[in-house]
C-alpha cells in the first residue's frame, strides 16, 4: 500500500484539486515498517531511513515518516539517540582535548563540552585563562558523569554541551544507569527529587542518575533545579529555621562562590545511610522493571513502580523477570484506575 | 571508557559495609537469572545457548571425532571466541586454560565414557562464542574495560551442552587389540546414547554402585572479594571496584579445583586491586557449597526438558 500521496505542499504554488484532496491522507504520524513501500513518486529525495528499488521509496526502518521540502526521511522509533538543543542530558567524558571535552551521549557522534561551556572554578563572570585550559583534567577527566544541557548542533548532526547554569555539572553520591533512549518520555522537567531522600536525573538519551537528595542546606545554595514540590519543601524549612537572605532566590554572587573547585569534586558524601543507598537500588530496579516491560519512564510511573516494589521485600528478587512484569502491570493498572 | 571516581567510590562504599548493597540489589550469594535452551544446533552433538537479562549470550556446541589414542590430555579441545576480540590476548587464552583445565581433571569416568576400543576413543571439541552485551557499548576492538568475566555463565554451557550430548552407538567389536578394524557405527540418530546418562529410573540413584555414572560436568563459580564480602556472579560494576576475583569449581556434589584468584578488573587501573585475606577462600568455597547443588538441579531440569523436547524429534 502506498502511503504518500501527495506530491506537493499546500505551499507550493501549482498545487491542483486532486491533490488537496488527498492531503488528508498523509500525515506525519504515520508509521511504516522496514520494507514497507512509502511512495511511487519520484519527486521525493530520498533521506535517511528509506532505500529505492526503481522508481519506489521503500521504509528500511521501522519508525515515522518525516518530509522536510522535497526531503523524505523516516525517523527511527528506536535506535541511538539523536540530540536536539535544549534537550537536557546526562555525558560520560571520554577524552579530554584541546579546550574541549569528548562525551559520550549514546548518539551517533559523541557529542563535544567546550572549555567555554563550563562553570569555570572560581565564577561564572570570569574569562577563561591559559591555566584553565591546563588545568582541564582537574575539572573533569576521563570516565566522569555529567549533567548537561545540548547548546547547538553541527552540521553532522553531533552536538554541542553546556554545563552553564548550577543545575548542570559532574554527578556525584549515587548510581548510573542506562535505559533505550526511547522509553524515556520527554517532558519539561528532567530532574525529580522523589520520595525516600532520592533524586533522579532522566536523561533524554536514556542515560539516568539516581543519587542521593542534596541536604536542605546545600540544596538552597547549588540546586535550582528543584521541581516545585522541592521549592515548597525548602520554603517550609527554610520558615522553620527564620528568614535567611536570598534563601528563596538565585543571586550572582552566590553563583560565584558556588563555582569553585568543589563543585568538580570526586568527593561522595560521607553520610549516606544504608537505608538511602537500599532506596536508591529499589528505584534502580524499579526503573529496569518498567525498561524490561518497554513502559515509557517517567516521574509518576517510576513512583508508582517504586511502590509496587515495596510488595517485594527483599531486593534482590525485584530482578526476576516475573517480579518486573507484575509491577509493570501494577503501574499499567494503576494508570487505568486513575484513567491518566 | 571507564566509571568515573565518584561512582566507584560510592558502589566501593555499598559493598564493603557491613551490610553490603549490591548495585542490583541482589543477595550476595544470588546468581543473575539465566534463559538456557540446549540441542538447538542440528548438526553438533550437543549445544546449548545462555543468555543472561543484559543481553549477554554463550553459545556452545560439542562435536566428537574419532581418533587414534595418543594421550588423555588430548581428548579435549576448547576453543574460545569473545565477540570479534583477538584469540591471542591473555585473559582470552588464560580463561581457556581455566575452563579446559577443570573439564580435563574433572571429567567423568576418568574418560571412560569416550572410550570406544583398545585403539580408538572419541575426541571432543568444545566450541564457545560468547557475546557479550557490551560489545556495542565498546569504541574499539581492543577496548575490553566493559567485558563481563564470562567464566562461570560459560561453564554453565558446557555442563549443559555435555549433559545433552549425544554419541553414536558402536557397532563394530570394541575389542580390537588383537585384530585391527576401524570401528563402525550405528547411524540411526535415535540410537545414540548420551554421554552424561540421565538418572530418569530413580532405581539408579539408590543403587550406589553406579554414582560414578550420574557425575556431572564441573561448573566454575566467580566471586568478587570487596574487603571481608563475598558477591558470587558478580555484575561489571562490581567486577571494577573489586579487591580481587576467586574462581572455584565444583563437580559431583563437592568443591573442586580450580581454586584460584583471578583478576577482574579489565579496565587495568589498579587503585582496587588488593588481593584477598585466606578467610575469604573459606568462606568463598562454603557459600559455592551452599549455592552449587541448586544451580546443577535448576540445569538439570533445563536438560531433562530439552531433551525430552518435540523439537530434536522434528528435526530428525
Amino acid at each position: 500500500m502506498e502511503i504518500i500521496t501527495i506530491s506537493k505542499f499546500n505551499n507550493n504554488k501549482g498545487l491542483n484539486d486532486e491533490d488537496e484532496e488527498m492531503e488528508d491522507v498523509s500525515n506525519n504520524d504515520q508509521i511504516v515498517t522496514p520494507g514497507e513501500l512509502i511512495t511511487e513518486d519520484t519527486v521525493w529525495m530520498r533521506g535517511h531511513g528509506t532505500f529505492a528499488l526503481g522508481n519506489k521509496t521503500y521504509s528500511s526502518v521501522a519508525g515515522t515518516i518525516l518530509k522536510v521540502n522535497k526531503l523524505l526521511s523516516v525517523k527511527p522509533l528506536k535506535g541511538r539517540y539523536t540530540p536536539e538543543t535544549g534537550d537536557h542530558i546526562i555525558g560520560r567524558v571520554i577524552e579530554v582535548g584541546n579546550r574541549r571535552w569528548k562525551v559520550d551521549i549514546g548518539a551517533r557522534s559523541d557529542a563535544v563540552l567546550l572549555l567555554g561551556s563550563v562553570n569555570l572554578p572560581g565564577g561564572i563572570l570570569r574569562r577563561k585563562s591559559d591555566t584553565d585550559e591546563l588545568t582541564m583534567r582537574n575539572m573533569l577527566k576521563e570516565g566522569d558523569l555529567l549533567n548537561c544541557e545540548v547548546q547547538s548542533l553541527f552540521q553532522d548532526g553531533s552536538a554541542s554541551l553546556h554545563t552553564r547554569s548550577l543545575k548542570y555539572g559532574k554527578l556525584k553520591n549515587g548510581i548510573f544507569l542506562s535505559v533505550p533512549r526511547s522509553l524515556i518520555i520527554r517532558s519539561k522537567n528532567h530532574s525529580f527529587v522523589l520520595q525516600g531522600n532520592v533524586s533522579i536525573i532522566l536523561g533524554v538519551n536514556g542515560y539516568i542518575w539516581i543519587y542521593k537528595t542534596p541536604t536542605v542546606d546545600n540544596r538552597l545554595k547549588t540546586d535550582s533545579t528543584a521541581s516545585t514540590a522541592s521549592k515548597l519543601q525548602s520554603g517550609v524549612m527554610g520558615r522553620q529555621s527564620g528568614y535567611q537572605v536570598g534563601s528563596g532566590s538565585v543571586s550572582l554572587t552566590r553563583l560565584e562562590e558556588e563555582s569553585s573547585w568543589e563543585i568538580y569534586s570526586d568527593k561522595n558524601d560521607e553520610n549516606i545511610s544504608d537505608a538511602i543507598r537500599s532506596n536508591i537500588i529499589r528505584y534502580r530496579n524499579a526503573i529496569q522493571a518498567l525498561a524490561h516491560s518497554q513502559i515509557g519512564i517517567n516521574e509518576s510511573r517510576i513512583n508508582m513502580a517504586y511502590e509496587a516494589s515495596m510488595a517485594y521485600g527483599s531486593l534482590g528478587s525485584l530482578t526476576e523477570p516475573e517480579v518486573m512484569e507484575n509491577i509493570s502491570n501494577d503501574v499499567l493498572n494503576g494508570e487505568k484506575m486513575r484513567g491518566s | 571508557m571507564s566509571f568515573s571516581v565518584s561512582e566507584k567510590d560510592y558502589l566501593y562504599q555499598s559493598l564493603s559495609s557491613k551490610t553490603p548493597i549490591r548495585p542490583d540489589g541482589r543477595k550476595s550469594h544470588q546468581l543473575r537469572g539465566i534463559e538456557a535452551s540446549i540441542n538447538f544446533l542440528p548438526n553438533s552433538n550437543g549445544s546449548s545457548r545462555i543468555r543472561l537479562s543484559d543481553g549477554s549470550e554463550v553459545i556452545i556446541s560439542i562435536k566428537s571425532k574419532v581418533v587414534k589414542m595418543s594421550t588423555l590430555a588430548d581428548l579435549i579441545e576448547l576453543d574460545l571466541t569473545i565477540d570479534n576480540l583477538r584469540d591471542d590476548l591473555t585473559f582470552i587464552s588464560d580463561w581457556t586454560n581455566i575452563l579446559r583445565n577443570s573439564l580435563l581433571r574433572n571429567f567423568a569416568d576418568k574418560f571412560e565414557c569416550l572410550k570406544l576400543t583398545t585403539r580408538y576413543y572419541f575426541k571432543l571439541y568444545v566450541d564457545v562464542l560468547f557475546l557479550s552485551s557490551s560489545s556495542n557499548a565498546r569504541t574499539t576492538k581492543t577496548d575490553t574495560s566493559f567485558l563481563q568475566n564470562p567464566l562461570s555463565m560459560i561453564s554453565f554451557g558446557i555442563y549443559l551442552a555435555l549433559k545433552s550430548t549425544r554419541l553414536p552407538l558402536l557397532i563394530s567389536n570394541s575389542n580390537d587389540k588383537d585384530i585391527e578394524e576401524l570401528p563402525t557405527f550405528n547411524d540411526d540418530w535415535s540410537s545414540t546414547v548420551l554421554l552424561y546418562p540421565q538418572d530418569e529410573d530413580e532405581e539408579i540413584k539408590e543403587n550406589n554402585t553406579t554414582s560414578q555414572n550420574s557425575s556431572s560436568p564441573p561448573l566454575l563459580f566467580v566471586l568478587s572479594v570487596v574487603k571481608n564480602n563475598l558477591f558470587i556472579d558478580p555484575s561489571i560494576e562490581e567486577q571494577e571496584i573489586s579487591d580481587c576475583g576467586l574462581v572455584i569449581g565444583w563437580c559431583s556434589g563437592k568443591v573442586v579445583s580450580p581454586i584460584e584468584s583471578l583478576n577482574l578488573n579489565q579496565s587495568g587501573s589498579s587503585e582496587y586491586i588488593k588481593g584477598m585475606h585466606g578467610q575469604n577462600i573459606i568462606e568463598g568455597i562454603k557459600m559455592i557449597e551452599n549455592v552449587a547443588a541448586t544451580v546443577s538441579k535448576g540445569l538439570d531440569e533445563i536438560v531433562k526438558d530439552g531433551n525430552n523436547s518435540v523439537f530434536m524429534d522434528s528435526i530428525f
